[in-house]
């Protein structure tokens, strides 16, 4: 099976570039593992997955109750928008895959993503906020564990 | 490890958020708009060196990283006093304009589509870019994939990578256009010549046959008679690289014109307490508050802006589509907001022409591509016209070229206050004796996608956009409706 890790982010927005550093614990632990790190969302996100069978996802969240650093495991459909596009100027990720799936291209079967509740994406900065940076190597452990990578 | 399904998508923070005050009578009285801004981008780039902006920036505004690399390129030539020699400004141009072909075409059928294509009262669940699919059919759906793959090609040609361009240098860029890749680049410059007429002709056949979209376009709900500006070349007509800002007061007669770096003569910034957000306007009008006319600073920007602003366009056929607009739309300027949909495909046919022209020019491929800078830094200012406006950077650096101070004028702040105008206008013709439709939040959001605003989006977190709540206070100051996606 043709697998792929998207460590998905912003490596100057604070937490926002968790997936990203997530991702690089990832292929050190596992180099044979195929690990993109990407700033694209959306539409641009297909140039990318086209042609793996597994997809698995690394990205960031801000829930209502949620504590800094935990995980979470979603599918892909757990983020199709409710109704229409609440004028965001980038489809998310549940759209772009619908899209990719509409146009017939060879989308990956298996989706995995994993969100991990950050506390700040809007300041501009290197480095992760101390409990979420904390947490890295645990969450990229249990991502392995889970994907039995 | 929790596992959550997120259902409603409201449960997530990051929104946008839309306050409206009704007055006794139960009419809207006020409305102010927040959306989530960054913060701190000032202090993270003081003390590192002014070459690392062209890349730095790519990485703080999601959808307009080329706009970004080329505005702090052009503040580099200007903060070295460098002339990049003309092959060097070509190829920029040609790089900008296959960035803007591309982001316009994007936006106008996945995210304009949904209320042109579809239809404004087609059902919500419809209204999507998967509605748009369903109705122009997958082919075109594929076309506007396939454009996209080849202006993309050409950004990642010049600039090294497809989303954050990293050949800007002072005086230049960092790589010449090989022959094979010339021929490469003229392919998907035609591809897109055809694809955007394709796409004004849906848009006629679509949109303007449409009675009841037609009256939307040019009714009163969405018009503003406000300023515009937009950067001209010589001969004024518009231009996204390089040229001098003009601006046109609401009869359309030319209020000014001037060079990037005299703007601080020509746009303030005013500040409102409830948020981030800094409304820009002509200083030589004043700040009037939230209100449009001749007496008002407010202006705008992005496409229709630009069409407003100039003279025309300087390609034959994107000239014929301009003419033909503003001939259907009772000539210029045009005050209504809905029509930036159209006039920016009417852009995406001149940036597709201009990359065409630029690669069948025979210095395309010069290898004298950069000019090296001997003058001591200070300051700079770089100017350029992104997707969605006026987009200006402001460096000061020591003498080794070290930023001291960051400015940077993005386009959504050029026009937030016209967007809060039109968020405002939406909630006064709905809302009525305390009666809020549901359907304002869709009003809001056509008056939101038309202008396409930035907000944050340089986040890329879950679930990748963000939704709007709008909240409804009466004369009290008690909340008495949310409405949220």
């Amino acid at each position: 099976m043709k697998t792929l890790v998207l460590g998905v982010g912003n490596s100057i927005l604070t937490d926002d570039g968790v997936g990203i550093e997530i991702a690089r614990q990832l292929r050190e632990r596992k180099p044979e593992l195929e690990v993109i790190e990407t700033g694209e969302s959306g539409i641009g996100l297909l140039d990318i997955i086209v042609g793996y069978d597994k997809l698995i996802i690394v990205d960031s969240i801000i829930t209502e109750k949620g504590k800094p650093g935990e995980l979470y495991k979603l599918g892909v459909e757990a983020l199709k928008p409710a109704e229409n596009l609440s004028s965001s100027h980038g489809v998310d990720i549940a759209t772009a895959y619908e899209i990719g799936q509409g146009l017939g291209y060879d989308m990956p079967e298996h989706v995995s993503i994993y969100a991990v509740e950050i506390e700040d994406n809007t300041t501009f900065g290197e480095k992760c906020t101390g409990e979420v940076e904390g947490r890295i190597p645990f969450i990229a452990e249990q991502i392995i564990k889970e994907e039995r990578l | 490890m929790k596992k959550i399904t997120i259902d409603p998508i409201t449960r997530l923070e990051g929104h946008g958020k839309i306050e409206i005050f009704l007055n006794d009578e139960g009419n809207c009285e006020r409305a102010c708009l927040q959306i989530p801004e960054l913060r701190g981008f000032e202090k993270f780039s003081e003390g590192r060196a002014a070459e690392e902006m062209p890349r730095i920036t790519t990485m703080i505004c999601g959808v307009c990283p080329t706009a970004h690399h080329m505005a702090a390129s052009k503040a580099l030539d200007d903060l070295w006093k460098v002339e990049p020699p003309p092959a060097a400004k070509k190829i920029r141009e040609l790089m900008y304009n296959a960035f803007q072909a591309e982001d316009h075409i994007l936006h106008f059928v996945f995210l304009g589509g949904p209320d042109f294509v579809v239809g404004p009262s087609a059902p919500a669940a419809e209204r999507n870019v998967l509605g748009v699919i369903g109705k122009v059919g997958l082919e075109v759906g594929g076309k506007v994939i396939e454009m996209r793959k080849r202006m993309r090609n050409v950004l990642r040609i010049i600039g090294g990578k497809p989303v954050m361009p990293t050949c800007g240098l002072p005086g230049g860029v960092s790589k010449q256009i090989s022959e094979d890749e010339r021929k490469t680049i003229i392919e998907a410059g035609e591809y897109g010549v055809d694809f955007c007429q394709f796409a004004l002709t849906l848009f006629d056949d679509v949109v303007l046959k449409n009675k009841e979209y037609v009256d939307l376009v040019t009714g009163d709900v969405y018009s503003h008679k406000t300023y515009y500006m937009g950067m001209v070349d010589e001969n004024n007509k518009v231009n996204f690289y390089d040229g001098k800002l003009r601006v046109v007061d609401p009869d359309g007669k030319e209020f000014a014109k001037f060079k990037v770096q005299d703007y601080l003569e020509h746009i303030r910034e005013h500040v409102e307490p409830w948020t981030y957000v800094k409304f820009s306007y002509l200083k030589k009008v004043g700040w009037k508050g939230f209100v449009d006319g001749k007496d008002s600073g407010v202006f705008r920007v992005a496409p229709l802006a630009r069409l407003n602003a100039s003279e025309g366009m300087a390609t034959p056929l994107a000239q014929q589509a301009y003419e033909k607009m503003f001939e259907i739309l009772g000539g210029k300027p045009v005050h209504s907001t809905l029509a930036f949909h159209w006039a920016r495909l009417v852009e995406a046919l001149y940036a597709c022409e201009r990359v065409l022209e630029l690669a069948k020019d025979p210095e395309i491929t010069s290898d004298d591509i950069v000019t090296l800078p001997t003058e001591t830094p200070k300051e700079g200012i770089g100017v350029v016209e992104a997707p969605r406006g006026t987009l200006i950077h402001h460096y000061q650096t020591d003498e080794r070229g070290i930023l001291t101070k960051v400015n940077l004028i993005v386009a959504t702040q050029n026009n937030s206050a016209a967007i809060n105008m039109s968020v405002e206008k939406a909630a006064k013709s709905l809302i009525k004796k305390g009666n809020v439709p549901d359907g304002i939040l869709n009003m809001i959001e056509m008056a939101f996608r038309a202008y396409d605003p930035c907000h944050a989006c340089a986040t890329h977190s879950l679930p990748g956009r963000t939704p709007i709540e709008v909240y409804v206070y009466d004369s009290a100051g008690n909340l008495v409706k949310k409405l949220e996606r």
